[in-house]
């Protein structure tokens, strides 16, 4: 997929999932920045010109080894920029993250084993018995936290996504 | 795939943070709870559990041993049916009657504390994860010619339902949950095979004693060499045959002194046929299948008395 088709589905999408609440906007103690969970499956159908292709309906129901993408929504929802912007997103008890999954335009994505402090995955090891560590495998991961390195603007909306396996 | 996942019913929820400052203020929001909900996934998997049974022919009520498990991630109630007409086969084994059997004493075989089972009547319902052994008896038609090889199938099928997997059956689950259906369609399948044959197998033991003063008296100290030769006699092929042997008491084993057929067989149970064991003290060798044309196999190891 180009770049700029991302960008026009981050748009839409931003538009769907945030537009109806954009109004509760700018009240001292909802914040800033809106946030927005979604859970969904990747579902395969067949197209009007009969090819198989995918889409994401929601997920009313999963079954163990479903995949869920989840997809979480920011909208900056202030006339000022908001500045150290980061999304942490625990996986969810039963589920186990998908290697390779997390994405988010423009983000850095780092990885915790332990849920508070987080790092590159090249970075995360796990201590084996002999007292040797190991590299840490994406499915031990617990949690997902992506980082903009730059200001969000006023209206701006930044989408980012994971997939988990229900276990 | 491994089985049992998590609990039909249970919901899954994840809540995202933002952190993030405004003017240098930090502030954190947390999203809405997203929610998705376990439905109860239809899964079974069935294994044969004994080799091909030897029989000869005429035999009656000879035993196939299944397991049966649950690899959904609910309690689950299965029907089971056999089947002794297959394609694939020399001949028909007659089903006995009572045809299935729980090994209910987990002997491994029919015997007479087994339940015979009978369906709609005593279902077998599973755990998540569970298991159950079951048997299914045939007689062996008479007149048949040895190398023959007649097969009979297990099926179990879930009486939540079957179908194409991935077919959602709404509300079937356990708790009104719906039930979608897994990888097996909700049912599973596994002949066994009979063989039929007329071998005999014969062992014949006998031992050499060497004393400290080059005697043959059985003193302390002295070593006994142990020979055993193993013929298969008669027609067909004689399954899955093993020698053990205890070490005798008051004596123990040569390290390392283990023989088939004049090989050194390594005291490890590793890649070889032979093995040595603690708990009682014993030695093993895996024969494996034997025909009268196999010839004797000679087994060889030494003990020393205490």
């Amino acid at each position: 997929m180009s770049n700029r088709t991302t960008v026009l589905r981050l748009a839409m999408l931003a538009a769907a999932l945030g537009g109806a609440t954009t109004a509760l906007a700018q009240t001292a103690d909802r914040g800033c920045i809106e946030l927005k969970t979604v859970a969904e499956i990747q579902e395969t159908y067949i197209d009007a010109r009969g090819n198989e292709a995918t889409r994401l309906v929601p997920a009313a129901k999963v079954v163990p080894g479903d995949e869920v993408v989840w997809t979480i929504v920011a909208n900056n929802v202030c006339t000022t920029p908001a500045g150290d912007v980061a999304i942490t997103n625990p996986v969810p008890q039963h589920m186990r993250y998908v290697g390779s999954s997390a994405f988010g335009p423009g983000a850095q994505i780092v990885f915790s084993l332990d849920g508070s402090t987080f790092a590159a995955p090249e970075a995360l090891v796990v201590a084996q018995a002999d007292g040797s560590n190991r590299p840490a495998r994406a499915d031990e991961y617990s949690a997902i936290r992506w980082v903009l390195p730059r200001p969000m603007g006023p209206s701006e909306s930044l989408m980012v996504r994971y997939r988990a396996t229900v276990l | 795939m491994h089985a049992v996942g998590t609990a039909a019913g249970t919901n899954i929820t994840s809540i995202a943070t933002v952190n993030y400052s405004i003017g240098g203020t930090p502030a954190t929001i947390t999203s809405n709870a997203a929610t998705v909900i376990v439905g109860e996934l239809v899964n079974v998997t069935m294994a044969l559990q004994s080799p091909t049974a030897s029989v000869s022919a005429g035999a009656s009520n000879k035993a196939l041993l299944f397991l049966v498990t649950n690899t959904g991630n609910s309690a689950e109630a299965f029907t089971l049916a056999g089947d002794s007409v297959l394609v694939g086969d020399n001949f028909d084994p007659t089903p006995a009657s009572p045809f299935i059997y729980f090994d209910s004493d987990s002997s491994g075989d029919l015997s007479p504390a087994d339940t015979p089972y009978v369906a709609a009547s005593n279902d077998p319902v599973l755990a998540a994860d569970g298991s159950v052994a079951v048997l299914l008896v045939n007689n062996i038609p008479t007149g048949l010619p040895d190398g023959e090889y007649g097969r009979s199938e297990l099926t179990a099928t879930s009486k939540t339902g079957t179908g194409a997997p991935g077919t959602t059956l709404p509300g079937q689950g356990s708790g009104g949950v719906d039930a979608v259906i897994g990888t097996s369609g909700g049912q599973a399948a596994v002949f066994g095979q009979y063989l039929v044959g007329d071998i005999l197998l014969s062992a014949v033991k006998s031992q050499a004693v060497q004393d400290p003063f080059g005697g043959s008296q059985p003193i302390p100290g002295a070593a006994i060499a142990y020979q055993i030769v193993v013929t298969a006699t008669g027609t067909g092929t004689a399954l899955g045959v093993a020698f053990n042997d205890t070490i005798p008491a008051s004596t123990t084993y040569v390290a390392g002194s283990l023989r088939l057929n004049g090989a050194p067989q390594s005291d490890a149970a590793d890649g070889d046929a032979g093995s040595f064991a603690l708990g009682p003290a014993r030695v093993a060798v895996t024969l494996g299948s034997l025909t009268s044309a196999a010839g004797p196999q000679t087994i060889d190891f030494r003990v020393t008395i205490n």
